[in-house]
């Protein structure tokens, strides 16, 4: 059971994010059903096409630098800018969004802004300390979570709705839907770092789309559908017409437990994106700088006020969005290798990687300010593209005796 | 509201550019309290990025302007009244 849970953590570090409760509530508001079936064909869609990604520490049997060559080309430039921009812009709006949490639910004199550095340094210190303290801690918090919402959609489904879920609304349509692709960004790293967890994996995300589907129901359920669509925190809103002043409350924990995992989960994954390029003696330690950098960039973001800025969104917007490209691309690239084994099964993959690249070209041009999301676009692979090759020459003097951690015998 | 109330205040214009550009008054959230519902002050609510969309609250009677656009709304309102804007 409690490995279970350790996986749940993992599975589910983004998808109890603010960011993704936020995109599911949105949903919500567009209608029920199309709602609920566009969020489980875009995780089924995800799960499946995750499964053609290679896993190429497993299955080459190169070595480090082998694989280090084979790595750095354009699409990993993209999925390298996606993630540490995801890891850096939405780790600081999630900050922010915990910070007026703490500060409006539960004690209003503690200054939000404080708060957010608090969880912030809790993120980090979670990245030291040793493994078994960490996964408890992590554990508490993934489960209040899981529980915390299970408990919110089991009292709203029995709970008389006090709006009409058959609805429609003139904003019902599939490009207004297609962000909740956003929702599954990142599976593919989790399946990565699961490795052999495979069972629970499938068991875990399973159970964790179950009830976000659930949560976006009941959510509809309670909350005008025009109300849900904009709304920019229809999570507070729904828990709180759900389960009034208690229902808030549980919802303040999730969110809180929730922001702290997923900073925590952004940081690991995009530095493990960086450092598995290098090795294990050299990824280590470029990993735990990287980590710290990171950390030090966000606190320094949330002190200059950017939270408080209507750009961060574009930059969130856009990192996901190159992640999920990234996802795409990858998904596209795995299957490519089925089609020249004959797998019959390529064709699934090329349709997730081709629904997955053309949802997030979709969503890239339905977005306002187009150019100025292009131009982030291009700076943050650009600086993806500068980053390796400052941490190549760094490597170079670190780790000259490395030894290599993927054996030549290995299939 | 006690939220609102209790972190009110202040900082009327939370911008730096703004206030050494300008004299402008600020005034406490008590002297807030007292005038909110007279028909002579307009509340504006400025804040923005996430000081705006990860709040519950916000002031009653409070309007919402894009604190990145003045000139667009600036001339909806009179002159004549008290015109009070917060961002945090």
């Amino acid at each position: 059971m409690y490995s279970l849970l350790i996986v749940l953590s993992v599975t589910s570090f983004w998808l109890f994010s603010p960011e993704a409760l936020v995109l599911i509530g949105n949903g919500g508001g567009l209608g029920t059903g199309i709602g609920i079936v566009t969020l489980l064909c875009f995780s089924a869609i995800t799960f499946i096409g995750i499964s053609f990604i290679k896993d190429d520490r497993k299955s080459t049997g190169q070595n480090s630098q082998q694989l280090q060559k084979q790595k750095v080309d354009l699409v990993s430039f993209i999925g390298i800018a996606g993630m540490i921009g995801t890891a850096l812009f939405a780790s600081t709006g999630i900050l922010v969004t915990a910070g007026f949490t703490f500060n409006e639910v539960f004690y209003y004199r503690f200054p939000n802004f404080a708060f957010a550095f608090i969880i912030l340094a809790a993120a980090l210190s979670l990245q030291f300390f040793p493994t078994s303290i960490r996964n408890r801690i992590l554990v508490i918090t993934v489960s209040f979570c899981f529980a915390g919402l299970a408990v919110l959609v089991a009292y709203g489904l029995i709970s008389e709705p006090t709006v009409a879920t058959d609805f429609a609304t003139e904003n019902t349509s599939i490009m207004n839907l297609l962000p909740l692709l956003l929702v599954f960004v990142g599976l593919d790293r989790v399946r990565a770092l699961l490795g052999e967890e495979l069972l629970r994996f499938r068991l875990t995300f399973f159970l964790t789309v179950m009830l976000l589907a659930g949560w976006m129901y009941v959510s509809a359920r309670f909350v005008e559908p025009q109300r849900l669509i904009f709304s920019t925190i229809p999570y507070m809103t729904a828990a709180w017409k759900i389960g009034g002043e208690p229902g808030r409350l549980i919802m303040g924990m999730i969110i809180i437990l929730g922001s702290l995992g997923a900073v925590y989960g952004l940081m690991t994954v995009s530095s493990s994106s960086v450092t598995r390029m290098f090795g294990k003696k050299r990824g280590d330690s470029i990993g735990k700088g990287i980590i710290l950098l990171m950390a030090i960039a966000i606190g320094a973001m949330m002190g200059a006020g950017v939270a408080g800025t209507t750009i961060l969104e574009l930059y969130i917007r856009s990192s996901l969005l190159l992640w999920l490209a990234y996802t795409g691309l990858s998904i596209f690239s795995g299957s490519l290798q089925a089609i020249k084994k004959k797998s019959f099964h390529a064709a699934i993959g090329m349709i997730s990687s081709t629904i997955i690249l053309l949802g997030s070209l979709a969503i890239f041009f339905n977005q306002e300010n187009v150019i100025a999301a292009a131009l982030f676009t291009v700076s943050m692979i650009a600086g993806a593209l500068l980053l390796i090759t400052f941490l190549n020459v760094i490597a170079g003097y670190v780790g000259k005796n490395e030894i290599p951690i993927i054996k030549n015998t290995e299939v | 509201m006690r939220v609102l109330v209790a972190t009110l205040f202040l900082m009327l214009f939370c911008s730096v550019s703004s206030s050494f550009a300008v004299n402008v008054d600020t005034m406490n959230k008590d002297e807030l309290k007292s005038m909110l519902g007279s028909e002579n002050v307009v509340v504006l609510d400025v804040r923005a990025g996430r000081d705006w969309s990860s709040s519950e609250f916000k002031i009653k009677g409070a309007i919402r302007e894009e604190p990145g656009d003045v000139s667009a709304w600036a001339g909806k309102y009179e002159k004549e009244k008290t015109i009070v804007l917060y961002c945090a």
